[in-house]
């Protein structure tokens, strides 16, 4: 397994956001799912390293990432995209994909900075690299854009482009349909199956059940931060424990 | 005329002085929105160190003078890691406060250290001046001016044309995002202190042959320097360089024309000015709430 959470929990104040959750995620593709409240977002803060839990362990490859912070998480490859747009707007579309690489940039800054030709062909490289991933998400038009003059929907996908390109072996996707219409929904089904086939593990959290249902190979669905249910799409549809979180125990 | 062509140039080199050192403050507020008051240390630091090196140390002067930038680079760092890392990083005022405490225990040490004198550099090229239509330009000025011109070129290229540049702008424009992508942000706050010294260094040294040096020309060099800042806009680098030469050639117009003990309440004035019809500076944007 590529990333292990055990008995992971985050308290604010009385409130448990995430409580006792075990859960291992693969390659391929996991949706997380629950109702609004339910720990979602706080389970990927807790991933990325944006927030320590109040108790548990999280692994990576087997070994014990709890205590790293956001950037070493990065570096070992677990990158993800925002519920609310965090792109850097003061530069172009292709710059901010340039800085998504910085995983792999080694900022052993003096050699780079006093080595000249090298600099140049880095930066040049880079260029090239962070164009030809814009187009393989769909970005083409907008590689000479400021960012903050791009649309929504691009914006979305420039942040997984970002993402990408740090070549993460994990990417954990927080919403990434939301507020999209269903033509560029379907573009990031349609995305999110190349990223997964390319072989990232993707994370998805997604209130499109549509898109959950089509894209996921496992479901896993979270209720005031406890895990409730795991399994396929159907298994998961069907279970009772999943339609009471949703509509209401008068439902069943 | 000539008298006014006189006053515009020593106007542009004192202001060329207050960019760098303006460029300095921006450069640490966008990275960790601290608003540095040791920055004018820094200033005096490069022109003491290339002062006690070339005077004292029998070094070459242009020697002495990268030794004390590096050095003051140096001093940079070490502010960042030892007083500004391990305090608490939620509070700016606290930060703010820090840096006006280690302005006072640098200024301190200077005094014991290298004493409470004046200290004079001899012009880099001779002090002959150049007759400029009817004004007389120092040699000095032109170096002034022209490192001015090479900081602007060099800051650009770094910023537009590296990816550790980028990853610095990265960082001042959205910290967590940065974090998320991997870049090591403590690194940029130190290459961020690092470099505002660096600025500050050289400031210092290009002043030290025009107004002397002592261990206290940091406080209103640094002071002068932040109203640049602060009139060109806070954190951008268009409104350092701007608000530096307004300020600059706004003094030396007040000295020439009114009175020389008016020029330091020129700045003020100014700043008062600009703060109250564009609190965000000439060049400066609207920041949104950091969330």
């Amino acid at each position: 397994m590529i990333l292990a959470a055990d008995n992971l929990s985050k308290a604010f104040g009385g409130v448990h956001a995430v409580a006792s959750l075990t859960l291992d995620v693969d390659h391929g593709i996991t949706a997380v799912i629950g109702p609004n409240g339910a720990g979602k977002t706080t389970f990927f803060n807790l991933l990325s390293g944006l927030y320590a839990p109040t108790a548990g362990t999280i692994r990576h490859q087997g070994q014990d990432i709890t205590a790293l912070g956001p950037v070493e998480r990065a570096r070992r490859g677990i990158q993800r995209t925002f519920q609310n747009l965090q792109i850097f707007f003061r530069m172009s579309a292709l710059e901010n994909v340039m800085v998504g690489a910085s995983r792999r940039l080694d900022l052993g800054l003096l050699p780079s900075l006093l080595s000249l030709p090298r600099v140049r062909r880095e930066s040049a490289e880079s260029r090239e690299r962070a164009a030809a991933l814009m187009i393989e998400v769909g970005l083409g038009d907008y590689i000479n854009s400021d960012a903050d003059s791009m649309p929504y929907g691009a914006l979305k996908r420039l942040e997984i482009a970002r993402a990408l390109a740090g070549q993460p072996e994990i990417l954990m996707l927080d919403e990434p349909a939301a507020g999209l219409n269903p033509r560029e929904t379907a573009e990031i089904e349609t995305l999110i199956q190349r990223i997964a086939a390319g072989g990232t593990a993707v994370l998805l959290v997604e209130h499109d059940m549509k898109l959950v249902m089509s894209v996921s190979a496992r479901v896993v669905v979270l209720d005031y931060g406890k895990l409730i249910a795991d399994g396929t799409p159907d298994q998961v549809r069907r279970d009772p424990a999943v339609v009471r979180a949703y509509l209401g125990l008068e439902a069943v | 005329m000539a008298e006014f062509l006189q006053i515009l140039a020593s106007g542009l080199t004192v202001g060329a002085i207050y960019a760098l050192i303006g460029l300095g403050f921006s450069m640490i507020y966008n990275t960790s929105e601290v608003i540095n008051f040791a920055q004018g240390e820094f200033v005096m630091i490069g022109g003491m160190v290339t002062v006690t090196l070339y005077a004292g140390g029998q070094i070459p002067l242009a020697v002495a003078a990268l030794a004390a930038i590096g050095i003051t680079a140096l001093v940079g760092i070490a502010v960042e890691r030892l007083a500004i890392e391990p305090a608490p990083q939620n509070n700016l005022t606290t930060l703010i406060i820090i840096t006006l405490g280690v302005s006072i225990t640098i200024r301190g040490l200077a005094e014991v250290v290298l004493g409470k004198n004046f200290y004079h550099l001899p012009a880099f090229s001779g002090d002959t001046p150049f007759d400029l239509a009817g004004a007389e330009v120092t040699p000095q000025a032109f170096w002034v001016i022209g490192s001015l011109i090479a900081v602007m070129l060099a800051l650009a290229w770094f910023f537009n044309r590296t990816r550790l540049g980028k990853a610095m702008l990265a960082t001042s424009q959205n910290r967590m995002a940065a974090e998320l992508m991997g870049i090591n942000v403590k690194m940029i706050l130190r290459l961020s202190f690092a470099l505002s010294a660096l600025l500050g260094a050289i400031a210092g040294v290009l002043t030290a042959p025009i107004t002397m040096t002592k261990y206290d020309v940091g406080v209103m060099l640094g002071l002068k320097g932040f109203c640049a800042a602060v009139i060109g806009g806070l954190g951008t680098a268009t409104g350092a360089l701007f608000g530096g030469l307004l300020l600059g050639v706004s003094e030396a117009l007040a000295a020439g024309y009114i009175s020389s003990s008016y020029k330091d309440a020129v700045a003020f004035i100014i700043l008062l000015g600009v703060l109250f019809f564009l609190p965000e500076g000439l060049f400066g944007r609207a920041r949104g709430e950091r969330v």
